[in-house]
């Protein structure tokens, strides 16, 4: 069986960039769906990613200002969301809050509907 | 896998993790006949590979046990509705799933192997450590993967709704949904244990056929809980939340307009030239809002009251849902098939009617409500509200002591000065006027079969629907 890592604090400082990432994707990408021509689907992507940043503030616990720290030099909603699931995919389930499984689920559904 | 599989137990199930990702990235391309001959195993193996894990000690269960012994029941019965509905029948397994499988099965092999179990012996803290993150791998890759599985098998229950599907017992939507929703049973019973559901669990991308009333009632719950959040906790994480939704309604609503006008259930003329401007500038106006509301709110404040969340998840599905084609936006026919835009026309009037009042009660919290805002961003806000309000005027030092050098210093949470309240109130009140006359146009378009408004037959496309957006209004920033 392969060796369970009990490291938390840099996992928790990953996932508050992950929830920043989100957070400033759902900000840029409603500027971006109001930019010319309305666009309904960027709407409902960057207020789904809105939304699922607003939830994921609580796997952050007691380390929630970490997620106001830029994590990404981006300013374009599907990298940030695709950088987002990078940082969930580079570790193991259990080296993640307890809770987390939900966030995984949240960013796949916003790629796989939005095509990302 | 050529030759010998030397991967340990902690690997195999690290690469059911990202089979499990994978699948999700991909549910819409999967075949879901393959992939439901393939669940089954997959939850076999994997309620296999869970009980052959050692127990924590002596006469002690682990953690979850019975959620997993729930799932196995499920999956019985998802097997023996497979004998009898004789759907999907005979023919190949996915890939991937049959891969997950191999892995559990495989892990399995390794457990056994390995571990002898002793009675009476409890397991060192490393190993029990060990096992604790093997059982938590199985679940989320098994939760991963349901969740998959059950927006695969709404699709393929949307196809036979598209197709107007033959209602042979074999082939019924029902019998797919049936299974559907044990697979999707099988997530939340996993989701309480591994991802600790938020409320919103059950929202989110609905898998199933579209709910004709899911629309109207979810933008009706919307609304209602946008009031309630609105009196019980409105600050500015409230307050940008649900002007950022109402951006995305406003926008979406407008779609399904321009949807019923293309189409002509709508006079095409009146839209064109009354009601997607109307529509439109109120969009532009809470958009004004919520960026305004986002820069007071930085991400770490930004926790809102769960009902407020799952009700805007809800509403955003129900969009979504009508709205999207694959990852592009459905054309007005697909949405036509999905919903009567005569309903959902009236829908978004009557959203609209509630926009008013919903920007009315934001008003009143602004000009009521305690709102604290970062000394930081507050301190900016007030300074280019001073700015506008005193162009003229501008002294030789614009960066006026609204906020205390302490508190901008360690950028504390600070009462909104009553200059910026006053602007934001002013904000507020554009967005009721745009939705006014949003309300007052929509409410005066014409509804008519497509027979009255388009006897030729054409599409009001052809004749004179511009299906993009006018100029924005301009927004003050």
């Amino acid at each position: 069986m392969g060796p369970t890592s009990t490291s938390v604090d840099p996992a928790i400082e990953e996932l508050a960039g992950v929830v920043w990432r989100l957070g400033r994707a759902g900000d840029l990408g409603l500027d971006e769906a109001m930019r010319g021509a309305m666009d309904p689907l960027g709407a409902l992507l960057a207020t789904g990613a809105q939304l699922v940043a607003s939830a994921s503030l609580q796997l952050l616990g007691d380390r929630v200002e970490l997620c106001n720290e830029p994590a990404s030099t981006s300013s374009d909603p599907a990298t940030l969301i695709l950088e987002a699931e990078q940082v969930l995919a580079s570790r193991p389930i259990e080296q993640w809050p307890a809770g987390t499984s939900g966030l995984i689920r949240d960013v796949y559904d916003l790629i796989r509907e939005h095509g990302l | 896998m050529n030759g010998a599989d030397l991967r340990s137990v902690g690997e195999l199930l690290v690469d059911n993790d990202l089979i499990a990702r994978r699948l999700l990235r991909d549910a819409d391309e999967i075949d879901p006949r393959a992939a439901t001959r393939a669940w089954g195993e997959v939850v076999e193996s994997a309620t296999g590979l869970w009980a052959a894990l050692p127990p924590p000690g002596p006469g002690r269960e682990p953690a979850h046990q019975a959620t997993i012994e729930q799932v196995d029941v499920l999956n019985r019965q998802m097997v023996r509705q497979s004998w009898r509905a004789g759907w999907p029948g005979n023919g190949g397994t996915d890939p991937q799933l049959r891969e997950m499988a191999a892995n559990f099965e495989r892990a399995t092999e390794l457990v056994e192997r390995g571990y002898e179990q002793r009675e009476g012996v409890a397991l060192s803290a490393p190993v029990a450590a060990d096992v604790e993150a093997s059982r938590l791998r199985i679940m989320h890759s098994l939760y991963l993967a349901a969740h998959a599985v059950g927006a695969t098998l709404g699709h393929e229950v949307k196809a036979f709704e598209d197709r107007g599907a033959s209602r042979s017992w074999k082939h019924s939507p029902e019998t797919v949904n049936g299974y559907r929703d044990r697979v999707v049973g099988v997530e939340h019973q996993l989701g309480w244990a591994v991802a600790r559901d938020w409320p919103s669990a059950l929202a989110g991308e609905q898998p199933g056929p579209v709910d004709t009333s899911r629309l109207a009632q979810s933008w009706a719950a919307w609304e209602l809980q946008a009031h309630r959040s609105l009196a019980l906790s409105p600050t500015t994480a409230t307050l940008a939340a649900i002007s950022a939704t109402q951006v995305a309604a406003a926008v979406g609503g407008t779609e399904i307009v321009q949807a019923a006008a293309l189409l002509e259930r709508v006079d095409p003329a009146e839209y064109h030239d009354r009601v997607r401007p109307a529509l439109e500038a109120t969009a532009h106006h809470w958009h004004d809002a919520a960026r305004t509301w986002q820069h007071l709110t930085p991400q770490a404040d930004r926790s809102i009251d769960p009902a407020l969340l799952h009700a805007a998840r809800e509403l955003r599905a129900s969009l979504i849902e009508i709205q999207r084609e694959g990852a592009v936006r459905a054309t007005p026919e697909v949405m036509a098939s999905r919903i009567d835009l005569g309903d959902a026309t009236r829908t978004v009037h009557r959203a609209v009617i509630g926009s008013v009042d919903l920007a009315r009660a934001a008003q009143d919290a602004i000009t009521e409500a305690p709102l604290t805002g970062p000394a930081k961003s507050v301190q900016r806000a007030t300074m280019a509200v001073a700015e506008r309000a005193h162009a003229d005027h501008i002294d030789d030092s614009p960066h006026a002591t609204w906020i205390s050098p302490k508190d901008l210093q360690r950028n504390s949470l600070v009462p909104l000065p009553d200059i910026l309240k006053a602007d934001l109130t002013k904000a507020m009140g554009e967005v009721i006027n745009s939705a006014v006359t949003a309300r007052d146009t929509a409410g005066s378009m014409r509804q008519a079969p497509p027979q009255e408004l388009n006897p030729s037959g054409r599409r009001a496309e052809e004749r004179q629907i511009s299906t993009t957006s006018t100029s924005p209004p301009t927004i003050t920033p």
